[in-house]
Order: C-alpha cells, then sequence, then structure tokens
C-alpha cells in the first residue's frame, strides 16, 4: 500500500502541507528525493516556494495525479492554444503568482505544470508590441538605437505591414 | 510599481515561453525588438524555418536580402560576376543562416525570385535571374547553415531543384531527419 503513503513538506514560510505520495512524486524533483530517502516522517523543505504558490501547486498535482507521465521532447507539439478548461481556470491569476508558479514548476520539475505556465504567458505575448513585453517582464530596452535600426531592417521580411 | 512583485524568470524559463511561440512570427520579431537578452533566445527561433513564415512576395524579397548580406565578400563577387548586382549592406549581426533547420525549396525559389525582382525595380539593368542563379544563393544559404532537420519539396512549382549539388550539400543535409514531398499535379486547386 506504498501508495497511499502521506510525504509533508513545508513552505519557505514554515507551513506544513500534507500531501499524497502519488501527488507529491508529479514533482521529479521530490520524486527522486523520495526515492533517495526512503520511508521517512521527515518534513520536505521547500524554502523556494511560498505557503500560497505551494497551495496552487498541490492544487494542481492532485488533480493531474492520474495523468500519465508524459517526455514530451517533440517540438512540434509545442502548440499554445491546447489548454483544458480546468487548467485555463487554475491560470486565471495575477502576473506576479504565474510567474511564480513558473519559478516553482521549474524547481520541482513538474514538466506539465510549466508548460502549461509557459503557455499561458505565450499567449499573454500574443499580438503585443515590443514596448508593452518590455512592460509585462519589466526588461528594459538596451539597445542602442543604430542595433535597434540595425536588428528592425534584418528582420523586417517579417514585420506585419 | 505592481511590476516591482513580478519576479524575474530565469533564461530557461523565458525560452521555454518563446519556444511556444514558434509559428506567430508577429509575435516572435516583437519579442526580437524587446531588448538585446530576448532578441538573442528568439533570433534561433525565427531563423529555424523562415521561409514557413512568408506571406507576401515582398517578404522572401528580404529574407533572401538578409541571408545575402551575410555573404562574404568573395561570395558576394560571385553573385556580382552571374550579373546579380547586391546592394552594400553593413554586416550582419547575427549569423542567421546557422539556426535553419527546416527547409522548403517550393518557398525558397519563389523568395529568390522576388528578391531579383526587387532588385530588378531598383536597377533595371540587371539580368534576368536563370537556374542557375538561384543555385548559387542555395549554394550560399547551405554553405552557411549548420545542417537542415526538414527538408520540404513540392513538385509541382518548383523546377525540380536539386539540393544535392548545392555546395556544401554533403555537410547539409547530413542532419536531415524527414523530407516531405508533395507530388502535387497541379490540377486540384485548393
Amino acid at each position: 500500500m506504498a501508495e497511499l503513503k502521506k510525504v509533508k513538506l513545508t513552505s519557505s514560510e514554515g507551513t506544513e502541507f500534507i500531501v499524497d505520495r502519488k501527488v507529491a512524486e508529479k514533482s521529479v524533483l521530490l520524486k527522486n528525493m523520495l526515492e533517495d530517502v526512503g520511508e521517512s516522517d521527515m518534513a520536505i523543505p521547500l524554502p523556494n516556494v511560498t505557503g500560497p504558490i505551494l497551495n496552487k501547486v498541490i492544487d494542481y498535482c492532485t488533480h493531474h495525479r492520474d495523468d500519465p507521465f508524459v517526455n514530451q521532447e517533440d517540438d512540434s507539439k509545442k502548440v499554445s492554444d491546447d489548454i483544458d478548461d480546468w487548467d485555463a481556470e487554475f491560470c486565471k491569476v495575477d502576473q506576479g503568482t504565474l510567474f511564480e508558479l513558473i519559478l516553482s514548476a521549474n524547481y520541482l520539475d513538474i514538466k506539465p505544470l510549466l508548460d502549461l505556465t509557459c503557455k499561458t504567458v505565450a499567449n499573454m505575448i500574443k499580438g503585443k508590441t515590443p514596448d508593452e513585453i518590455r512592460k509585462t517582464f519589466n526588461i528594459i530596452n538596451d539597445f542602442t538605437p543604430e542595433e535597434e535600426e540595425h536588428v528592425r531592417k534584418e528582420n523586417e521580411w517579417c514585420e506585419e505591414r | 510599481m505592481a511590476n516591482l512583485k513580478i519576479p524575474e524568470l530565469p533564461l530557461d524559463c523565458i525560452l521555454e515561453i518563446l519556444n511556444f511561440l514558434k509559428d506567430d512570427k508577429n509575435s516572435l520579431v516583437s519579442c526580437i525588438l524587446s531588448n538585446r537578452t530576448w532578441c538573442q533566445l528568439t533570433i534561433p527561433i525565427l531563423w529555424y524555418k523562415p521561409f514557413e513564415h512568408l506571406l507576401y512576395r515582398e517578404e522572401g524579397a528580404k529574407l533572401i536580402q538578409t541571408y545575402v548580406s551575410l555573404l562574404a565578400d568573395s561570395e558576394k563577387q560571385q553573385l556580382t560576376n552571374s550579373g546579380i548586382k547586391i546592394p552594400i549592406t553593413a554586416r550582419p549581426l547575427f549569423n542567421y543562416a546557422q539556426y535553419l533547420r527546416e527547409f522548403d525549396i517550393d518557398h525558397f525559389q519563389m523568395a529568390v525570385q522576388d528578391w531579383h525582382w526587387m532588385l530588378i525595380k531598383d536597377n533595371p539593368s540587371a539580368v534576368i535571374l536563370t537556374p542557375f542563379r538561384t543555385r548559387l544563393v542555395g549554394n550560399l544559404i547551405f554553405s552557411h547553415c549548420n545542417g537542415i532537420h526538414y527538408l520540404k519539396i513540392n513538385t509541382a512549382n518548383s523546377k525540380l531543384i536539386d539540393v544535392t549539388s548545392w555546395a556544401d550539400a554533403q555537410l547539409a543535409l547530413n542532419t536531415l531527419q524527414k523530407i516531405e514531398v508533395h507530388f502535387d499535379t497541379g490540377l486540384e486547386e485548393l
């Protein structure tokens, strides 16, 4: 009955979360850790993940607990318009939370959650001007005017007019 | 100041995001123009299959123009010798041809024709493009690329160009994983 085992996780603030081992194992990081450690009642500290974000991550992993593990490295399948209703609802969060989810999915190594959140951000980029992208991602334009003109000219073939 | 709360994403996450935009050239070009880092991350994605993105004749012409600007002076001389007058352009910021992985021969051929039209328009004394000159541009792209993964051929439109006879074809096609051939009779107009 190893599958019904519970796992304890602690968020960055020290809040404890108890989840089914199967849910925790959606994270490749945790799966490997649990395999290495074996049976243990010790809580696993996740200093990079805050409580509210860990809560969301657990929601996701619980909903998708029975999904088969897919090792999807096929680039041709990388499309951003195949998000189902539950997942779309899950991603209706403020941008800060969405970015925190990306960081956590990356850290915990939960590929389907990373793909979902990255797809959602990709959809946010669609139709935006360079300036709007800079605002969204809090980045500054560090091109010199000459460089910017040069880049624009060389990639002019794909600029819509 | 809401943006201060937004965490900075590491480059590998930004790259994950950009990869989902690989079929959306308008978004890709906006990303390219955002800043230097985003430009460096996005250029390889956009130039992975540039011939797939072409919608208008003018775009093909400008695409070839950027490729031609990569050429060394000796290579430009080859084109000049064959009667194609190359406009003088600055040294490109990226070696764009090295990112080419998906190559549609038909789209390539049309792009070269459109490019030639553009040159003729600016310079009426330029000569008509012959398959020989298409081949020269093809040679130049192949010898600058790092290996094609995916080759698309349409037998109806292209006057069957033998890409295997292009310069460095061995190297360029050694990495091939997929070939798509359309045996189009030209009778079905969809």
